[in-house]
């Protein structure tokens, strides 16, 4: 268990150092710099500038100057933002998009899962064509429709959301409603795909002899769903969670710009056409971390939830 | 009468698998909309009276009526019109991109799997890198600085073929011990003539299921772009540039609901399509 972690960690640092080796280069190469937006500098206070952030140096260099810093836990300084760093620029929009996804991602797995596994229980009634109908509507609307159709229902229709406005906490209900709103936007799509998973998992272990058995026990009906069945069925669903993440991730810089929302989407977008290196490469490596690691964790639940996967 | 003659034709497995599509009649009724779709997106544009660029001023925001079908736009121009080019332009992005993804994707994993060994493991190893690589952000700062429909479709098919290419990978894996390798192979073919004149042909049954499967992703991804202002640009449209701008005055419920409407229904279409065509070609399911 143990080497499988420090194997996997370790392969997790190499590609997060691909990764950074090539957006890197990506970014450097683009056309444009961080300077070039400032209109009426001179040559000679661009230079000035450039030498501050050490950008004329040589590319090998700024590249290994960069690497040893991302080493260290140092994202570096930001060129948009004067005197600020990019972690501490990063940091706070980075809460917000990770309290967008938390809710998002539990509001997908749990409306999902019980889609599912009500449409297996009930197999061709009418939970089942609720769950279907739901599944096939969540595919066929994507976040950037599904957020403007929300906000003219809600808001400009019934008046019920306010569809801007990112609150601090979460304690009332009026906070709430506006996590709600983005959220439901951002979680559609994996609620349809969690659904369908979860029907076809569950429906696999329905038919299986141990099912059988149990019934002929006597289990109750939710106890026979719940207790015996879902732990077997789910591991498609568990399988999906993975790649969710990089998904909800991407979502969010939509559903940030729809909503109005302070997060790290915003920030990105905004960097990437302002050339600002620092963030854009403190995003790409927050985000890429973050999928890595829920790519692990995943498979470790494997083996919690299923004692015959080893991992090794 | 009739079977004995279909019995005695004898079918390719590729066409019992068409045949098992026709069967399906959800899928089947789902192509014929695309097609139509696809078909109104050529001629609208062709035959409306109105042209994508042009604005009708006075009439700024007008709702839909007998002169403008759909209304038009914040710039006085006809919406459906619009949408019908936005949509060519989504289903050209879609098609092009696949192909490319696939041309890729299909020689990748096919060398790949063919040569075997440290070549193999040397190809895969950049797969699996590539897919830690955030795709969409890739294609964000890319996108900031060279714009235009060819880098679109260019761009987001350079980038989709990862998973193809593992597809193809495990397929030819198991064809390539097969006798019919061995007896080209006796027969003195080389190893470009194996790959694509024996090994992929048998291998398309998969390859067509996982390309109509990309096409609507792609479209997505490309409506993604053009939504954030960094995909398809002015005066030229795609849906997700028209959702955007209707998204910005939703009191003017048509400029977000008729290139929506468009879009979900072709989603719908192409992924129905996909989901009969795997019925069709899972020989396992019969």
């Amino acid at each position: 268990m143990l080497v499988f972690l420090a194997r996997r960690l370790l392969a997790g640092v190499l590609t997060l150092f691909a990764i950074s080796t090539l957006s890197f280069f990506i970014v450097r190469f683009a056309p444009g710099s961080p300077f070039s937006s400032e209109r009426g500098t001179n040559a000679e206070v661009r230079r000035n500038e450039e030498r501050l952030y050490g950008y004329d140096r040589p590319l090998p260099e700024q590249y290994a100057r960069n690497i040893l810093g991302y080493l260290c836990g140092n994202l570096g300084p930001s060129t948009s933002h004067r005197g600020r760093d990019v972690a501490e620029l990063i940091l706070p929009s980075f809460g917000v998009s990770v309290k967008l996804g938390a809710v998002s991602f539990v509001l997908a797995l749990a409306s999902g899962l019980l889609l599912g596994i009500l449409a297996s229980a009930r197999q061709n009634a009418w939970p089942d064509h609720v769950a279907s109908s739901v599944a096939t509507l969540g595919i066929c609307l994507p976040n950037f429709l599904l957020g403007p159709l929300l906000v003219m229902v809600f808001f400009t229709w019934l008046g019920w959301l306010e569809p801007t406005g990112w609150p601090q906490g979460w304690t009332s209900w009026t906070e709430l409603k506006k996590v709600l709103l983005p959220a439901v936007t951002l979680s559609c799509v994996h609620m349809a795909y969690i659904s369908r998973l979860g029907r076809a998992g569950m429906l696999d272990v329905l038919h299986k002899d141990f099912i059988r058995t149990a019934r002929a026990k006597g289990v109750a009906e939710p106890a026979l769903l719940l207790k015996h069945a879902l732990k077997n069925g789910i591991t498609p669903v568990l399988t999906y969670t993975g790649p969710m993440a990089a998904y909800l991730v991407t979502g969010s810089i939509v559903v940030e710009k729809i909503f109005a929302i302070p997060g790290m989407g915003t920030h990105f977008i905004a960097s990437a056409i302002n050339r600002d290196y620092g963030i854009i490469m403190g995003c790409v490596l927050v985000y890429s971390t973050l999928v890595i690691l829920f790519n692990l964790a995943v498979d470790l639940l494997y083996a919690v939830m299923d004692p015959r996967v080893r991992v090794t | 009468m009739t079977t004995f003659d279909l019995a005695a034709e004898g079918r390719s497995p590729g066409q019992m698998a068409l045949l098992r599509f026709r069967k399906n009649r959800r899928a089947w009724a789902c192509l014929i909309a695309l097609a139509t779709m696809a078909g109104l997106t050529i001629l609208i544009p062709w035959i409306s009276a109105h042209d994508y660029r042009s604005a009708n001023y006075p009439s700024v925001n007008i709702a839909p009526d007998g002169r403008f079908w759909m209304g038009t736009d914040g710039n006085a121009r006809d919406l459906m019109v619009r949408v019908f080019r936005g949509g060519r332009i989504s289903f050209a992005v879609g098609f092009l991109a696949t192909l490319i993804s696939l041309s890729v994707g299909v020689t990748y994993g096919a060398v790949s799997a063919f040569a075997g060994g440290k070549t193999d493991l040397l190809l895969m190893r950049i797969v699996d890198i590539l897919y830690g690589l955030p795709t969409m952000f890739v294609v964000i700062i890319i996108m900031t600085f060279v714009k235009g429909f060819v880098v679109v479709f260019l761009v987001l098919g350079l980038l989709s073929w990862l998973t193809i290419s593992r597809i193809v990978r495990g397929q030819i894996l198991s064809l390539k011990e097969r006798e019919f390798v061995e007896a080209a192979r006796a027969l003195g073919t080389g190893s470009t003539a194996i790959i694509f004149r024996h090994l992929i042909p048998n291998i398309l049954g998969p390859v067509i299921v996982y390309a109509t499967l990309t096409v609507p992703s792609v479209m997505l991804q490309e409506s993604f772009l053009s939504f954030l202002g960094l995909g398809i640009s002015e005066p030229e449209t795609s849906w997700g540039g028209l959702i955007s701008e209707g998204a910005g005055a939703l009191f003017l419920w048509w400029r977000v609901t008729f290139p929506g409407a468009c879009m979900a229904l072709t989603l719908f279409c192409l992924n129905a399509v996909g989901d009969g065509l795997r019925d069709a070609f899972d020989t396992q399911q019969r």
